[in-house]
């Protein structure tokens, strides 16, 4: 593994995650590095949402510990975790009737006091959010009536409006076609370079990980196999370890890993 | 704020019902009598003391309860994320049923009397913690489990309680009967004090939890995500909606189904965010059970309907309507 001198935002330290008589990560050590763009990959069932789920402070460990700059992030409340780090699960569900501006809104819910008012700073923040990810002139229309690539940009204006600087994503181009898992991607690159946000995604295509991540993370039962850059973790010998199929590897012109499978 | 209309009409009809609802009954008065009844410096007439001893206590019990087991309704719907449970599936009707059953068995009429509201209120209570222990020892991750232990817990505690009931003197079935058709005859100045100090301490705490509630809608971990501490937020839900229903079972009986109807008729005017829909529920929740209580005591003659059977006449083929569009 590289040893980096980038800042650490998000670090498992020993972490061992898992549900009532059942261990799906154990003791996993490894740091995302900050303002960065993380993949993490593997077959069916070897943990990555889990791992995203005990990063994202939803999963008690039942050893080790999970530290955002630092600290114990089981140390903290759910709201000041709220204000610096932002998850959004794989398929997000809102109730008939909201608007993409009023869902987008939540966002803000770990800034308000507890009464929820709405500043104008508050407006001003949502409003940029939309306008990021393309939905200014929808703002006022049915997030249900919406395509599916459009409700997944309502709900990064969420995560944007949050203001965290750790967004965690669980698989964001999940039933997608490949044009607009191409513009979710795109979108959320831009949430990178433009934002400066640090992004942690769980993502099943090795080639969309390949093209749009600066490190990928291999993983398999619950452990981590690999960790580097693409070029680095996606080799026919890796592919092979974890997946069990035999895959050809070729680099593109602008040094991107294209995997073509064999079986 | 294009959203307000929906809430001003309904406060105009909510008003209107009450009016009428002062003014209907087996003796009829006027508007003008009504007007001079509530203004007259003169305490003694006959039309005040109807007014103010039963038409008044029972017109705002009417509206309390039904702002209260709307609000509770809306609750429920929220932590179980199902738009059709209603607070009487956790079996409050039958646990309060079991225990006024009990009580009537033990008690001699005049203790069981006083003792009443209480007694129900506790049995309310009681089902609902049992049938929340009961799911949580539950594995599953099904949002409806609790609705189905007090589906279950209801029907079975309802048996009970007719078991117990049928072979108790025959006077003990029918006043059990009588306390638990929903009938709101018996409401005087006592149960208005205390259904509403129950919407007192409730209202404001579901109003404040109410952003809370819409982020829950999103699911735990995005709610989590958001800062909202999903498991204290759905315990206070629930406590409040429990608490507020069993106030209204205790006092009014069964009044089925308006924590069902209320919450649904605002959701369709007014959308899915909790605070807008909480008081459009408690206006509608009130509207319906004021209107089902005049309708029953008036329309009939000189049968007086219980409040309870009217709203499920007209609770039951809505329930069914939502059930077959969604």
């Amino acid at each position: 593994m590289k040893t980096d001198a980038e800042p650490l935002c998000l670090e498992a330290d020993s972490l061992t995650l898992g549900y009532p008589g059942r261990t799906v990560i154990n003791a996993l050590s490894f740091a995302i590095p900050a303002g960065q763009v993380t993949a993490l990959v593997g077959p069916n069932a070897c943990g990555k949402s889990t791992l995203l789920r005990g990063l994202a402070r939803l999963l008690p460990p039942q050893r080790g510990a999970v530290l955002l700059e630092g600290q114990n992030i089981h140390a903290q409340s759910t709201r000041s975790v709220a204000r610096r780090l932002c998850l959004l699960p794989q398929h997000g569900e809102a109730p008939e009737g909201l608007t993409v501006r009023e869902l987008a809104e939540f966002g803000r819910h770990p800034h308000r006091n507890w009464l929820g008012a709405s500043t104008p700073k508050d407006d001003q923040i949502v409003a940029e959010a939309l306008a990021d990810v393309g939905l200014s002139a929808l703002a006022d229309s049915l997030v249900e009536e919406l395509s599916g690539g459009q409700k997944q940009r309502v709900w990064l204006a969420m995560a944007l409006a949050q203001q965290a600087e750790v967004l965690l994503l669980d698989e964001p181009t999940t039933f997608l076609d490949p044009a607009h898992q191409f513009e979710v991607l795109h979108l959320i690159r831009e949430l990178n370079t433009k934002h400066g946000r640090t992004i942690v995604m769980v993502l099943h295509d090795l080639n969309l990980a390949a093209r749009f991540a600066d490190r990928v993370v291999l993983m398999k039962d619950g452990a981590l196999v690999a960790h580097g850059r693409a070029a680095e973790v996606l080799t026919p010998t890796w592919i092979q370890t974890v997946y069990g199929i035999r895959a050809e590897v070729r680099i593109e012109d602008d040094g991107v890993p294209l995997i073509v499978f064999r079986g | 704020m294009s959203r307000h209309p929906p809430l001003l009409v309904a406060a105009t009809i909510l008003l209107g019902v009450c009016v009428l609802g002062l003014l209907a009954g087996s003796h009829w008065l006027s508007p003008h009598k009504l007007w001079l009844a509530l203004t007259s410096s003169n305490p003694q007439s006959a039309e005040l003391h109807l007014l103010s001893k039963v038409r008044l206590p029972r017109v705002a019990g009417a509206v309390l309860i039904g702002a209260l087991l709307s609000l509770s309704g809306c609750l429920l719907q929220g932590v179980t994320r199902n738009v059709l449970a209603d607070p009487g599936l956790l079996g409050l009707h039958s646990g309060a049923h079991l225990a006024l059953v009990i009580l009537l068995v033990l008690a001699n009429p005049v203790a069981a009397g006083h003792l009443r509201v209480p007694v129900a209120f506790a049995g309310a209570t009681a089902t609902a913690a049992l049938v929340f222990a009961a799911s949580r020892n539950r594995r599953s991750t099904s949002r409806d489990i609790l609705l189905i232990v007090g589906i279950a817990m209801g029907a079975a505690l309802h048996a009970v309680g007719l078991l117990v009931a049928f072979s108790a003197p025959s006077e003990v079935l029918a006043r059990a009967m009588v306390w638990t058709t929903g009938n709101l005859g018996g409401i005087g100045g006592r149960e208005v004090s205390i259904l509403g100090l129950a919407l007192v301490v409730i209202a404001p705490v579901a109003w404040g939890i109410g952003k809370q509630m819409d982020i829950l809608a999103f699911g735990d971990d995005c709610a989590s995500s958001l800062g909202v501490s999903v498991t204290q937020v759905r315990l206070l839900a629930m406590a409040i909606g429990v608490l507020g229903a069993s106030m209204c079972v205790a006092v009014g009986g069964a009044i089925a189904s308006v924590g069902l109807i209320a919450p649904n008729l605002a959701r369709r005017l007014v959308g899915p965010r909790s605070r807008p829909l909480l008081l459009l529920s408690a206006c509608c929740g009130a509207t319906l059970v004021v209107l089902a209580d005049t309708i029953g005591r008036t329309a009939f003659g000189m049968l007086e309907l219980p409040a309870g059977i009217l709203v499920a006449a007209v609770g039951t083929p809505y329930f069914l309507w939502l059930l077959v569009i969604r």
